[in-house]
């Protein structure tokens, strides 16, 4: 039981980033991305349990994944109130603190952290200078390669793909979305994260069945 | 002509497959809503289609 869960562990990217439907574009790459290279994405989105406080199971997720992508990109003031939404400096924060405090295992934790342009979150972040921090521009090629290239270095796998071959992949897996949803009767934004993410295993698994299988 | 292949060059070959994609793939065992028969037949026949299309 405990090597199936540390196998979780060390496969695991969790996804601390917005869920709005401007940033989907960027999201859904970044499922493919991490699900391409190996790695199993998780996800706040993935927590149904209503009788636990959210940040105890947002601790659990954290501590389960060895690796961790931070999206910065929408610190900023909301149009509707003029406040910044800090859920994602936050978990950002409770990540690198599990891999400073934590024991051996939480100290080999990765994390990738973007933002939209070079150099913004000195304004608003400075104590992070140091991190790994790309800029993604807002555009989800860009996102895929970063993740593709991060993942690769971190995880020292040689045997993952060029950016550019990944996201000429996400392009055909984007074509036949709409033909996969409609034998499903349902529309795109119907689908919850759990079903998309595995919906894109097995579209990569029928795309290339040479691939090696691991249920986790 | 022979062709000479290094010992790293061939330890290289062995780990990729012939797309590059990493050989590992992980499928879910939390699934969402939409049971994993659905989606995976939705996939299925896509790619069946494609197929057919192509030939």
């Amino acid at each position: 039981v405990e090597s199936a869960a540390r196998a979780l562990t060390q496969q695991s990217v969790f996804l601390n980033c917005p869920f709005d439907r401007a940033y989907r574009p960027i999201f859904f790459a970044s499922i493919f991305a991490v699900h391409y290279c190996g790695f199993l994405a998780r996800s706040a989105l993935e927590i149904r349990d209503a009788t636990q406080p959210r940040l105890h199971t947002i601790c659990d997720l954290i501590v389960t994944c060895r690796f961790g992508l931070h999206d910065l990109s929408r610190t900023g003031l909301e149009p509707t109130n003029a406040l910044p939404r800090f859920n994602m400096p936050f978990e950002l924060g409770l990540f690198l603190g599990c891999q400073r405090f934590g024991g051996p295992r939480q100290r080999t934790k990765s994390a990738l952290v973007f933002d939209r342009e070079p150099y913004r979150y000195q304004q608003f972040l400075s104590d992070i200078s140091g991190q790994d921090i790309v800029a993604h521009h807002d555009d989800p090629r860009q996102a895929l390669i970063q993740i593709r290239n991060w993942l690769q270095a971190a995880a020292r796998r040689p045997d993952i793909a060029g950016g550019s071959a990944i996201w000429e992949q996400f392009q055909e897996f984007q074509r036949d979305l709409p033909r996969i949803t409609a034998h499903l009767h349902l529309r795109l934004e119907e689908l919850t994260f759990l079903d998309y993410r595995y919906l894109i295993s097995v579209w990569q698994q029928q795309r290339d069945p040479s691939r090696t299988l691991t249920r986790l | 002509m022979t062709t000479r292949t290094t010992k790293r060059a061939a330890e290289t070959a062995k780990t990729r497959t012939p797309s590059g994609a990493a050989r590992t793939l992980i499928i879910p065992k939390k699934t969402g809503p939409i049971s994993a028969k659905r989606i995976r037949e939705a996939v299925e026949q896509v790619f069946a289609k494609k197929t057919a299309t192509r030939s």
